[in-house]
Order: C-alpha cells, then structure tokens, then sequence
C-alpha cells in the first residue's frame, strides 16, 4: 500500500512536470497552425481517423466503373472544389493549404493511397473533425455518385498528365479581379492597348 | 502619452513599409516589351515605363498562347508577360507568357 502511494506520488510529480514543461513551452512559443504536428500527435490523429470510418463504410466497393468521361467531371469537380487546399495536382502545396493544422496531406503518397476506397469516400463526404478537410456531403442525401467519381480521380492523382494540371487550372475557382487580369493580359498579349493605369504589375498571394 | 503614440506610428510605418517591400514569394505579373533577353535573365519595360529585370533558370515556362515554347522564341520588342516570385533579392521569373507571334522588326536574340 505504502509503495503504490509512493508510485502515484511519483507518477502525479512526473505529469506536474511535464505539464509546467508544457505550459513554458506554450507561453514562450504561443500556438501556431504554421507548426507540424509531433509523430505521437500524428500516430494517434490518424488512428482515430481510421476508428472514425464505421466498419462497412471502411469496406465499401466503388459502385462507379471508372472510365475517361468519369475521370473528366471529377477532375473538373476537384479543380473547383478541392484544388484551393490540396493543389491540382493534390500535393497539398498552395497557400492554404500549407497554413493549415495539420496541413493538408500529399494524397499522392502512401498514407493516401493505402486508405480503402470506403475510406476515402467517407472522409470526402464527412470531413475529419479538428483539421480543415470540410464534410462535403448533405443531410438526407444518398446520392454518392459524384464522391465516389472523386475517389477515382484521388487515385489517379499519381498519374496525373502535364495536360491535365493545365485544364484543371483553367477551371480553378477566379476572383472578379484574378478574371479581369487574365482579361488584360490576353488583351495585351493579343496587341491591344491596355492602359497602364489599369496595372501593368499585380501580385498574387 | 505622445512619445508612445509616436513610436507606435513609426513601428507601423516600419511594418508596413517593410512588408509592402518584401513580398517574400509572392507572385507578381508583370506586363510589357522585351528590351533585353539572354541565358540568365530577362528584362522588361512594363507599360509605366519601369525596367524590370527577372532572373531565368531551368525552370522557367514558356508559353506561347498556353502551347509550350522556348527561350529562343523570345524576341526583343515583343510583348510579354512575366510572372516572377521575389526570392531575397532576385526576382526569379516562373513563366513567360507570349502572344501569337512575334512584332514585325522585333530582334531574335540568343
């Protein structure tokens, strides 16, 4: 009885210095999305990621038969939808989605990759708690046609064509100015006048 | 009470002068005539009148109406658009952008 009270003692010293360690840290550092997440914070998200998919969701088949016209409308549909954080090419590298906790994933990479098709489907359809990834699905509806699309594109995100990436940024989604640019310039480069006063330099965040 | 507010006023200036500067990579388009092209950089005259020069490297696009093209294709006293990011000190261009074709009287420079 004796020991385990010294036990609990011990261990109750060593969770107060871990926590004083902690709270230093965090008044000296603050809390910033720009930092990465530890392994340990990593390892257990995506457990719980994984124990968040219901058994049947995780093994769910693609009911879509994947084919050219398939792979076109889910590559438009992730130009408009999915590249402002996770790039055209799904590397995760644009500005959002880099200043994202945790930044969102390279889905060309294993950790991706491996996930079961059901996986992909029900992350895309019901987002991931506590990260950026939004759920996309709507309350009463079962149509998954269009998420399923999705999930073969995902899957061909590896084998993604130099042609591909140019089509898909056309179809990114434009501000009223980025459109009115693309404007000026194909105006300019095509020899009509454009007005210096109208910018002939801007600058893209 | 008016020193502080004055310091106050100068860190600002300061931070904003300083961002509005940096642009750290950023990217800027920038529209206007060829006036000088070689292996390492690119100098344009924006339609303000202002030389801008930007640095060219391997990964430099070109792109004549958005079908790929080369650095020879770029000929002094075209037009052109660059996009160039600011990295410390030197703007490196990631595309050049070209019309249909080149002006009459425009040089080809290698």
């Amino acid at each position: 009885m004796r020991n385990l009270c010294r036990l609990l003692i011990a261990l109750a010293a060593v969770a107060a210095v871990a926590v004083a360690v902690a709270f230093y840290g965090l008044i000296q550092h603050g809390v910033s999305a720009r930092d990465e997440p530890t392994t340990a914070e990593a390892f257990v998200a995506r457990r719980l990621r994984h124990l968040a998919v219901p058994r049947a969701g995780r093994e769910a088949a693609n009911p879509v038969p994947s084919g050219p016209e398939v792979l076109a409308r889910a590559r438009a549909h992730f130009a408009d939808h999915c590249a402002s954080c996770h790039g055209n090419d799904g590397r995760g590298r644009t500005k959002m989605g880099q200043g994202l906790y945790p930044k969102a994933p390279d889905m060309t990479s294993p950790e991706t990759q491996n996930l079961s098709d059901g996986e992909i489907l029900h992350i895309i359809e019901n987002g991931v708690r506590l990260t950026g990834m939004p759920a996309w699905g709507e309350a009463g509806s079962h149509d998954l046609t269009e998420s399923w699309e999705l999930v073969h594109f995902i899957r061909h995100l590896p084998k993604l064509t130099p042609e591909e990436l140019a089509q898909m940024e056309s179809l990114n989604p434009k501000s009223r100015k980025e459109f009115d640019e693309e404007e000026q310039i194909r105006r300019f480069l095509a020899g009509e006048d454009v007005k210096p006063s109208a910018g002939s330099e801007s600058h893209d965040h | 009470m008016r020193s502080k507010l004055v310091g106050m006023t100068l860190l600002t200036v300061v931070a904003l002068a300083g961002s509005a500067l940096a642009h750290e990579g950023h990217e800027h388009k920038v529209m206007g005539k060829v006036v000088a092209i070689d292996e390492k950089s690119i100098q344009v005259e924006d339609l303000d009148g202002k030389k801008v020069t930007g640095v060219l490297s391997a990964e430099t696009k070109y792109l004549r109406e958005e079908a790929p093209a080369a650095r020879a294709d770029v000929k002094v006293g075209e037009r052109v658009v660059i996009v160039v990011v600011q990295e410390r000190e030197i703007q490196k261009v990631k595309e050049v952008l070209l019309g249909a074709g080149a002006p009459e009287g425009a040089e080809h420079k290698h």
